[in-house]
């Protein structure tokens, strides 16, 4: 189920993550495949390839720059500070040379819009189970799914999911080869909720990846809450 | 006499030495114009959405001449103002002359600051659809979907309904389609349902609804509806409406084709024209 994260990928081998598959040959035919189709590419023979994870924005094609997480159970937050774990998708970025030469998604695409038609945005979609600390979530991981921390603080609301901004973020890994999103800050309001992607890791001794890539600012996202 | 005769070519002289300053400043101007825009494609170009691009790029290059030509005519004692009070006075005797040019050009300008399109959008404009091109101050240009290219006007660009197909976040999908009066319509809308909760664009919320339509005289029209983000919209209709068939018959449900029940009153008259027609063509 890990990944072997910061390794150059070996020739011969298939690699098989969640429903993606990828293949080095000898001849340096590179062959990634996902349930949306499979990338052939040629790699100069001797040459190193990567793979890596990145926020699940790319596949099939690049519709949005945001995720949303329903919960499977809608969390009563009474007002205050609290914080939330649930899990969300990734992909695979093939590297070359620090350039993402193509990515591929091992889990099922789907989106969702959040908010209204004129005013909302589309998001990648995924539902997960919710707790309060990484413990409550962590056997529920399976290949493609990262941890994302929420920090909540504001007015009393049910919350039933959580939506953020994540193209172009940098992503962390553990000891273990586990994905995590950065921190996620979220304010909830009057029927809304603002949802601020940080560039901090959920916790201290994380290993960022994709070091050489240049991140953007993203905007919050505003979500609707109910009382 | 002579002093006059000289003093006429030394004024002569300095009004020629200011028309050629003149006529520098205007190519400088122009030249710089060019310069700035070739910097301005390089650098800025990628960066910037084109609908945004497009009307900078003009508004730098036409300010930079113009700019240039006011300082070229400063000399001659051709001040901004005196430019604009004539310009206005122009533009009044050219305004009754060119109606229509001057409702282009303001349509235009309305149609840059509303921007109810924008370079790369899918729109239908009055009975032309397709992609918009670009949008300068008189007209503007569509692609059709069959790749011909419409300027039209932008006064009429104006007046018409401009339907814009990628404003909104989202997009519905309706396709329709008959089963027989034998199937059963839970299985076929269940099936249906599936099959858009399968597929990856159509969204989540809203979700994907199918419902009975119409009894018709053949088949029982289903109604199938999903929301998607518009850059795909076509292509997942495309994909099912292709896939639905499939799927139905798996289920097996049976589309129909038209059909008509008769009901025969008289059947010993019938049988006898059947004899008489094989008779026929033995």
């Amino acid at each position: 189920m890990n990944l072997e994260l910061l390794k150059p990928l070996k020739t011969g081998v298939e690699v098989k993550y969640g429903l993606s598959k990828i293949v080095l040959n000898e001849q340096g035919r590179l062959e990634a495949c996902d349930p949306y189709g499979c990338v052939n590419i040629r790699i100069p023979v001797g040459d190193e390839i990567y793979i890596e994870p990145i926020p699940a924005t790319t596949r099939p094609q690049q519709l949005t720059e945001c995720l949303y997480v329903e919960f499977t159970e809608p969390i009563a937050f009474g007002g205050g500070k609290l914080s939330l774990w649930f899990l969300a998708p990734f992909e695979l970025a093939i590297t070359y040379k620090e350039r993402i030469v193509t990515s591929i998604s091992p889990t099922k695409v789907k989106f969702t819009l959040v908010g209204d038609i004129v005013n909302g945005v589309v998001c990648r979609y995924h539902r997960s189970m919710v707790g309060f600390s990484r413990d409550d979530v962590v056997d529920y991981v399976e290949s493609g799914l990262g941890f994302v921390r929420a920090e909540v603080k504001g007015k009393a609301a049910t919350i039933s999911g959580v939506g953020f901004y994540v193209a172009g973020f940098p992503l962390y890994v553990d000891e273990e080869g586990l994905v995590y999103y950065p921190l996620v800050e979220a304010e909830v309001g009057e029927g809304a909720m603002e949802n601020k992607t940080t560039t901090n890791p959920p916790f201290k001794g994380l290993r960022a990846i994709l070091k050489w890539k240049r991140y953007v600012l993203a905007p919050s996202l505003t979500q609707p809450v109910q009382r | 006499m002579i002093v006059n005769v000289v003093e006429w070519i030394s004024g002569l002289k300095a009004k020629f030495m200011e028309i050629v300053v003149a006529g520098v400043v205007i190519v400088a101007s122009v030249l710089l114009a060019l310069l700035v825009r070739n910097v301005m494609r390089r650098k800025l170009q990628q960066k910037l959405p084109s609908y945004a691009y497009k009307p900078l790029e003009n508004l730098v290059f036409y300010g930079i001449v113009a700019v240039g030509v006011l300082s070229a005519l400063a000399p001659f004692g051709i001040s901004l103002t005196g430019l604009l009070v004539a310009g206005g006075f122009a533009g009044i005797v050219i305004g009754f002359a060119s109606q229509q040019t001057v409702s282009n050009f303001i349509s235009g300008l309305f149609i840059l600051i509303e921007q109810p399109l924008r370079i790369g959008d899918p729109v239908t404009v009055g009975n032309v659809s397709g992609v918009v091109l670009d949008i300068s101050f008189l007209s503007t240009k569509i692609r059709t979907w069959d790749g011909c290219i419409v300027r039209i006007p932008n006064s009429v660009v104006f007046n018409r309904n401009i339907t814009n197909y990628i404003r909104t976040k989202a997009r519905r999908i309706e396709i329709t389609i008959g089963i027989s009066y034998d199937s059963d319509i839970e299985k076929a809308r269940e099936t249906l349902i599936n099959m858009m909760k399968e597929h990856p664009y159509c969204l989540v919320n809203p979700g994907p609804e199918v419902f009975v339509e119409n009894y018709a005289d053949s088949a029982i029209i289903l109604k199938a509806r999903c929301w998607t983000p518009p850059p795909v919209w076509f292509a997942t209709k495309m994909d099912l409406q292709t896939r639905m068939k499939k799927v139905l018959e798996e289920a097996g449900i049976k589309i129909p084709y038209p059909q008509l029940d008769v009901h025969i009153k008289d059947i010993a008259n019938m049988k006898s024209k059947i004899t008489d027609n094989r008779n026929q063509h033995e």
